[in-house]
């Protein structure tokens, strides 16, 4: 079993994830799904995921190009692959890393209708948007682009990486309705933000005919916001053991603090259909401790050097054109260095679904899905959307749910998404007696070759779960 | 809760991700050979210059040359010495001034050693009727690496023996426009 275990962890540490976790949610067995919606239906009594083992999730994706894009072994020249895949890409593509692993993960039922959960893990969430504009103008230069103005405004990205310390409560009110609500604190480890930048840099025929071009800076606002990187970074700053020891203090509620809130239901008309939403992650960082932020403005426009000949040089034998350029640029295009606090808000993400059971167990003695015991069936769908900088991104999937022995439950998903049209997925459930395993992954079809996929799901975990029905 | 040959499921499991993935018909090698191009296209300096500028403050006499000196030290920065593997450089004259100039921009090193040297000759025209000249210089290897070594630019303007030299009062501009478009590889 270790030796198994241990395949596994080592075959999935090198797959890329997504950032919905489409068959984990409402796959009621597994005990993290109350980290998708705090509303869940759940039946156990008591559980405890093993420490740092209980959820270990990864996300990469890319929304308009895939590695097998740019390093297909196809004899055409890469920097064509790459030239091409830049015009191909618009500034609305992003690249999203998304990593999650459990610390503590564990809950308790009070009583019938009350279950409390609580946990900590530690989270990396990294979006970034194509920045078309600067990756045109560094991959081709401005020759072939007179006239364009290559816009500031592409550059967004915000990445973070924090622990989340949490307490959940799930409520039974009625036959037909849970409701669930989970607060979270943040400590944040580091933190970098850039978003609503504005201004253009354009090379363009003079317009005053003097010289050939001008150059023109126009309206430069651009921010850069960080947190908990200044201190790691300085030049003071040559103990990594120090810098280790501030890393494990952020952990543990030392970094910038924030508050989030996850809200989620089920609801039960009949026993037959279940409605279940959820919010996550409604909540917010307030960055004053380390804070450093660079903010660049100004408008500046150049024809050049104008050289006037002057009667008298200086100690050089020199006129100082090229300085006095300088000093005029940097007078009227500024960096400042800011220590301001700022807030950044956490990717909220939303939930919803309908699921239908049905096929009715034989005789059996089960604690089939979602608490309609007679079903061991489910099929659904369910609409994820996490917002983003610039738009939310969506995924719409359609699943089927077999709860195929006591000891197995599966799941099956097929998704649309911004990443791929035809995303499946596959979950797993496994108990042995208290011990649970589980996989969930998606984009399976991709894994015939992971380097043509733009995005790949999956989470893995074990806990131990003790239902007194057992 | 019923206890099954749970490990057997398992490892089918996995055997399914193993047989069913890979990653083939791609050569990360190629990554090596990333090498971005881009052209940067850049106005470079410019001047207008009257008959005042000719003529000697002192005698009121047309001078023999004339010369100013700009510092270009990015031509002599690492980028530079790095990633450039060709220039072009444009001059363009119009000149208006009934005179003939022969003109040097001399590329020099901080010890005043030549290091590119691009000569054009800007013919007489008139206030009505100006010449228009424009010369292109390819700067390729060898003397690309002599050009790197730069860091300033002497703009020389000499005025050959005339019979009709330039007077205070002479009418006509001679203007430079230049550009430099430079050619990068990573």
């Amino acid at each position: 079993m270790r030796l198994t275990i241990t395949y596994i962890l080592l075959f999935y540490s090198f797959l890329a994830f997504s950032q919905n976790k489409e068959v984990l949610y409402d796959f009621n067995d597994i005990p993290q799904t109350l980290n998708l919606n705090p509303g869940a239906l759940i039946e156990f009594d008591k559980h405890f995921g093993i420490p740092l083992l209980s959820q270990f999730h990864f996300n990469f994706g890319s929304s308009g190009v895939s590695a097998y894009d740019i390093f297909k072994d196809d004899g055409v020249d890469i920097n064509t692959k790459i030239g091409n895949a830049i015009t191909a890409l618009s500034d609305k593509d992003y690249f999203t890393i998304n990593q999650q692993l459990e610390i503590i993960n564990g809950g308790w039922r009070k009583d019938e209708n009350t279950y409390f959960s609580y946990g900590i893990y530690e989270e990396a969430d990294v979006i970034l948007y194509f920045p078309k504009d600067l990756a045109t103008l560094v991959w081709e230069g401005n020759a072939n682009y007179i006239g364009r103005p290559f816009s500031l405004s592409d550059i967004n990205l915000k990445a973070e990486l924090l622990s989340v310390f949490h307490f959940g409560i799930n409520k039974k009110l009625s036959k037909k309705l849970t409701i669930g609500g989970r607060a979270k604190i943040y400590s944040s480890i580091a933190n970098v933000k850039s978003a609503n930048n504005s201004g253009t840099f354009t090379t363009r025929p003079s317009t005053s005919g003097d010289n050939f071009y001008e150059h023109t800076f126009q309206s430069l606002d651009g921010l850069i916001q960080t947190s908990g990187i200044a201190s790691l970074l300085g030049d003071e700053n040559s103990d990594v053991g120090q810098d280790i020891k501030t890393l494990r203090k952020r952990i543990l509620l030392g970094g910038d603090l924030g508050l989030g809130f996850d809200l989620g239901f089920t609801y039960q008309p009949k026993d037959q259909h279940a409605i279940t939403g959820s919010i996550v992650d409604l909540g917010a960082i307030f960055h004053s401790k380390d804070v450093e932020s660079y903010h660049l403005n100004g408008s500046y426009t150049t024809e050049g050097l104008e050289l006037v000949f002057p009667p008298l040089l200086d100690i050089n034998g020199e006129t100082p054109y090229w300085d006095d350029l300088e000093d005029e640029f940097n007078e009227n295009i500024k960096i400042d260095t800011l220590k301001t606090k700022y807030v950044s808000w956490r990717s909220t993400k939303l939930n919803a679904s309908y699921r239908y059971n049905f096929g009715k167990g034989i005789g059996q003695d089960c604690d089939c899905y979602a608490g309609s015991k007679p079903y061991l069936n489910s099929v659904g769908f369910q609409l994820f959307t996490v917002f983003r900088p610039k738009r939310p991104q969506v995924a719409v999937t359609a699943f089927y749910y077999r709860r195929l022995f006591d000891f197995m439950k599966l799941k099956a998903t097929y998704t649309i998404d911004d990443f791929s049209a035809y995303n499946i997925g596959l979950g797993a459930s496994f108990n042995i007696g208290a011990f649970n395993m589980y996989f969930t992954g998606n984009n399976l079809f991709e894994l015939q070759n992971i380097s043509k996929s733009q995005s790949v799901s999956l989470q893995f975990g074990m806990n131990l779960i003790f239902d007194s029905d057992d | 809760m019923k206890i099954l040959k749970f490990p057997y499921l398992h490892l089918l499991f996995l055997c399914f991700f193993i047989t069913t993935s890979c990653v083939s018909e791609v050569d990360f090698d190629q990554a090596e050979n990333i090498s971005p191009t881009p052209v940067l296209e850049a106005s470079l300096i410019v001047s207008n210059l009257e008959a005042s500028n000719f003529i000697d403050d002192t005698n009121q006499q047309e001078l023999l040359s004339i010369s100013d000196v700009v510092r270009l030290n990015f031509i002599n920065s690492d980028f530079f010495v790095d990633q450039l593997v060709k220039a072009n450089l444009t001059f363009q004259f119009t000149n208006s001034l009934n005179r003939d100039f022969n003109v040097d921009f001399i590329f020099v090193t901080d010890a005043n050693e030549q290091r590119y040297l691009a000569q054009v000759e800007v013919l007489a025209g008139s206030p009505d009727s100006p010449t228009f000249i424009e010369s292109n210089f390819l700067i390729e290897e060898p003397d690309l690496s002599l050009f790197v070594e730069s860091t300033r630019l002497i703009y020389e303007i000499t005025l050959p023996p005339t019979n009709t030299p330039i007077a205070p009062s002479t009418l006509g501009v001679l203007k430079l426009e230049s550009k430099s478009t430079f050619y990068f590889e990573f």
